[in-house]
């Protein structure tokens, strides 16, 4: 297939993250701003005019600049996704939506080319994103459109596809892990809705391990602390290759497992000592929160994983993920499932976990482990991280952009092709 | 002003800033025999107790000295710190642990009036205090009378079935019974047939995924010329060729 001259130049890629927006046009990496926005126009006038502004809301690197001057900062400051997904009736997340999808183009809008007529731009959000939210982005892009002429074409498609496209692979499976879900989509030239499987959970299960034990080792102030509950999970969590051997080598010799944390700005340090065996609960939650050492933990007030309800079936909120992989992809015809199994890619933050030197025997990395799995299943898979977890989903997206032709329309029905200037605005 | 009153101001401030308060309950009179200070902070009571410790025998009664707060406090306040003035920092290392153990906190008070928080210590109760007012009372006893009539409804009802005849409960048991036999052969079936698709996918899954593993799939990849000039996850890339494929 030849690639037109035109598109090579105005293909453009936006993945709509929780935390952060990755937008652009064509090139080898995206710019990334934070998907939040301030909103200015609640804030006194006299701080404005100190700072010279007229924009009612605020986006991008500038954001940063007012938070310092600005009193009770977080009544202004909205974050305007949860899990990827937006509340439909949510208009200041809608707003802030709206703005960095502009600040996007007019960082990137051609000036002076006489033939840019618009890029052709494609839009990844959530697997589980719902019709109103393709809606709301369309609207954007095409009230963008109207005011700045920057949109010829949109389209919207599923992050793990995107991820599935980056990743140079037509059939495969994509785990996509955040801070409160997980989405196994099997893919097979198009994502198949029908086997998607969702868990309730993601991160935060780790992030809740990890403010117990800091509890249990006397640091319960410290345990209501986000960031710092993060920066200790980040820093002494491993997963097990198996929960009971790890604990067994961890309390037999816990010199070697020893794990201590400096509190970054003072001089105190956390020393795990001898419950240094509880680091391979961080890493364990989330591939198997089902373990029995958990229950303990749920008993005490931590809250488990809610199921999930998909029409008749009930998906356990604490089903291991390999089990969680192969009802995935159970669903799918048993020609397809071999297929499926050769490529599993793990994609998102919460899979990016490290295997300290000298400890290889008992701490594996994330695709080790749902490998591990699988194979107690029965299931010889190939399992992978994506190889760029910032910047696959932009990446796909771009392709995506690259690839599609102008005669594919969109279609509510296949949730695919383009809306089009002259045609559907 | 005596240099004791110097560090407990000095006290007072560290936690003046974080908008603590002094309490001067006389509920927490008895307490004040051996602590120094009872701040609050929001709604948890916290005991101070200032001690100086220049010399390293004062030091090892700090070990039986945080047992002795736990002893005198426990239950009446939710946190305790011991402040400590005159030690070296280094030398209380050994401590830490009576500390961490005892849920005490620890504060370091240095030769410039310097405050500083070594150890956090750990909630030592919790709270529950249920109010019942008069008129809540009256409810629960109103509920109460209410649901002793149901009760005694209900026991009415009962002796009723009972005076069922003794042929047909004996025919309405049978037919339980064999209800019961049915539904446990039926569950014993699933199982096994569950139990038989499992290993029948396993099976599978190894015959074939071996196969394929071996097998290369041929794709579509994008030609270098294509995709010559555009960054490198787009070539090579057969979604390129795939997608080209989607028309309307």
């Amino acid at each position: 297939m030849a690639i037109s001259e035109y598109r090579r130049k105005y293909a453009y890629g936006e993945d709509y993250g929780t935390s952060y927006f990755k937008f652009g046009p064509i090139a080898e990496k995206p710019e990334v701003i934070e998907n939040r926005g301030l909103f200015l126009e609640e804030v006194s006038s006299v701080v404005l005019k100190i700072f010279g502004v007229t924009k009612k809301v605020v986006v991008g690197p500038d954001v940063s600049r007012y938070m310092g001057s600005i009193e009770d900062v977080s009544r202004y400051l909205v974050y305007p996704m949860k899990d990827g997904l937006v509340d439909r009736n949510d208009e200041r997340a809608w707003r802030v939506l709206y703005e960095i999808t502009r600040y996007g183009f007019e960082r990137f809008l051609p000036a002076g080319k006489s033939d840019f007529q618009g890029f052709y731009v494609t839009a990844a959000l959530s697997a589980i994103a719902p019709d109103y939210m393709y809606e709301r982005i369309f609207d954007i892009h095409v009230r963008i459109d109207e005011e700045l002429k920057a949109v010829k074409a949109v389209t919207i498609i599923p992050q793990p596809l995107a991820v599935a496209i980056a990743q140079k692979s037509v059939t495969c499976v994509v785990v996509e892990s955040g801070h409160g879900n997980t989405q196994i989509t099997p893919i097979s030239m198009y994502p198949i809705r029908r086997a998607i499987v969702s868990l309730n959970r993601g991160g935060a299960e780790a992030d809740a391990i990890a403010a117990e034990i800091l509890k249990d080792l006397g640091y319960g102030d410290r345990a209501s602390e986000e960031k710092f509950v993060r920066m200790f999970k980040e820093a002494v969590g491993l997963i097990p290759r198996d929960l009971d051997e790890a604990i067994k080598k961890a309390k037999e010799d816990p010199e070697r497992f020893r794990a201590r944390f400096k509190i970054p700005g003072t001089r105190i340090e956390i020393d795990m000592g001898a419950k240094s065996w509880m680091r391979f609960l961080i890493g364990e939650i989330i591939f198997n929160p089902e373990h029995e050492i958990f229950e303990s933990f749920y008993s005490k007030g931590m809250p488990r994983p809610r199921d999930t309800i998909l029409g008749d079936e009930r998906i356990r909120g604490t089903m291991p993920l390999g089990e969680a992989i192969e009802r995935a992809v159970s669903k799918t015809s048993i020609e397809l499932q071999p297929q499926l199994f050769r490529k599993i890619i793990l994609s998102g933050g919460n899979f990016a976990w490290r295997v300290p030197k000298g400890l290889e025997d008992v701490a594996v990395d994330a695709a080790t482990k749902v490998k591990l799995q699988l194979s107690s299943m029965g299931i010889n898979a190939n399992v992978e991280l994506a190889s760029d977890p910032m910047y696959s989903v932009w990446k796909g997206a771009i392709v995506y952009s690259l690839a599609v032709p102008d005669d594919n329309k969109w279609s509510w029905e296949k949730r695919e092709g383009w809306y089009m200037r002259g045609v559907h605005y | 002003m005596s240099a004791r009153s110097l560090l407990l101001s000095k006290i007072r401030d560290y936690f003046a800033e974080r908008e603590w308060k002094e309490v001067s309950s006389p509920e927490y009179e008895s307490l004040k025999k051996f602590f120094d200070l009872i701040m609050q902070d929001g709604n948890n009571i916290v005991a101070i107790k200032l001690v100086f410790a220049f010399s390293p025998s004062a030091l090892n009664e700090l070990r039986d000295l945080v047992g002795k707060c736990l002893n005198v406090a426990y239950g009446k306040v939710d946190k305790i710190y011991i402040a400590v003035c005159g030690a070296k920092p280094v030398s209380l290392l050994n401590l830490k642990n009576s500390f961490l153990s005892g849920g005490v906190g620890l504060l370091i008070v240095h030769e410039d009036g310097r405050v500083e928080e070594r150890i956090y210590p750990r909630a030592l109760r919790e709270d529950l205090k249920i109010f019942v007012s008069g008129k809540a009372v009256e409810e629960l006893r109103s509920a109460l009378e209410q649901l002793k009539v149901r009760v005694q409804a209900l026991e009415a009802k009962i002796s009723g079935l009972e005076e069922l005849r003794a042929g047909e409960h004996e025919k309405a048991m049978l037919a339980v019974s064999d209800l019961a036999r049915r539904v446990e052969k039926l569950e014993d079936k699933v199982s096994r047939l569950f139990q038989e698709v499992e290993r029948l996918k396993r099976s599978y899954y190894q015959r074939v995924t071996a196969r394929e593993m071996e097998t290369p799939v041929s794709l579509t990849e994008s030609s270098t010329s294509e995709a010559e000039g555009l960054p490198s996850f787009v070539q090579g890339n057969p979604w390129l060729s795939l997608l080209s494929k989607r028309t309307g």
